[in-house]
């Protein structure tokens, strides 16, 4: 792949001065739609307007990061047994985890069914626990997560034909049954909770 | 240029990373999914690989009329780019 370094000469259509020289320099550069800015890229700047004229194939990771920083959430109002097995099983996988790592056991068990597609667990089974006639508090869960994310999140409520609601509840339960109630603990979530954790 | 070089020559650039993206009114333009990463060189150059000549136009860019833009649509997609000896600038890639 081409490099180029801040200083270096290219060529350009400016969009006020036409066909131009440029020199490659640090900009912050906004994006068209969002408004947001991507700090600090390498860009083409116009020789004659000091505009940016032209983007650099290298500059479009630090462009694809900003975009996908998290700005969608997945969110749900559960009853608080659903946070407490979770934190639960968080606390299992690492006695120094925080409530941070609901969002990467839920994201990982999410991708494990846009793997396999397998069938939802039953989570009904875990509420035939609760005492019925005791109307139990209930918690917000809510992560922030990239819009590829929340792609993915609605792809398996769809998978699963239900509600939002409904299949985090499936997740929080498939996690409880796996490291709660088997003691399993897969390489692949451990290795989540040490990335996390770092 | 015939249809075939540009072919080749487009992909060779998407191949080596010696292209660039022509912004929009100074900002980055969203529609543009390769400089913004949506899609990847290798996406493109396939697309680019299985068109014909029935997929193809050019015109003169607006702003420099020797200049020609050739815009390829392929399977929905819509690639416009220009070359720029010795490099490739992508105006857009969009569905």
């Amino acid at each position: 792949m081409k490099l180029l370094f801040q200083g270096d000469q290219g060529k350009a259509i400016c969009e006020h001065c036409g066909p131009v020289k440029t020199t490659y320099l640090y900009r912050d550069v906004p994006l068209s739609d969002s408004g947001k800015v991507v700090k600090n890229i390498l860009v083409g700047v116009c020789d004659k307007c000091e505009s940016v004229a032209s983007i650099p194939a290298q500059s479009t990771p630090a462009i694809k990061a900003e975009r996908e920083k998290a700005v969608k959430s997945i969110e749900a109002v559960l009853p608080a047994p659903y946070l407490e097995v979770l934190d639960m099983a968080a606390f299992k996988v690492s006695s120094s985890a925080t409530t941070e790592m609901r969002k990467y056991l839920v994201l990982a068990y999410l991708h494990k069914h846009l793997e396999s597609k397998a069938k939802p667990s039953d989570w009904t089974v875990f509420e035939r626990g609760f005492v019925k006639s005791i109307k139990l508090p209930t918690k917000r869960f809510s992560i922030k997560v990239s819009p590829k994310m929340e792609d993915d999140f609605l792809c398996v409520k769809d998978m699963f034909n239900m509600s939002k609601t409904d299949t985090l509840k499936t997740i929080i339960n498939e996690i409880k049954e796996d490291i709660l109630d088997k003691g399993n603990v897969s390489p692949e979530i451990q290795m989540i909770a040490k990335m996390a954790l770092t | 240029m015939g249809f075939t070089e540009v072919k080749d020559t487009v992909i060779k650039a998407l191949a080596a990373g010696t292209y660039d993206h022509e912004p929009r009114a100074g900002a980055i333009d969203e529609k543009n999914k390769l400089a913004t990463g949506e899609v990847t060189p290798e996406f493109v150059a396939n697309l680019i690989k299985r068109s014909t000549g029935a997929d193809y136009s050019c015109s003169p860019h607006h702003k420099a009329q020797d200049i020609e833009v050739h815009v390829i649509t392929k399977n929905g997609w819509c690639v416009k780019f220009y070359f720029l000896e010795p490099d490739t600038v992508f105006i857009s890639v969009h569905e």
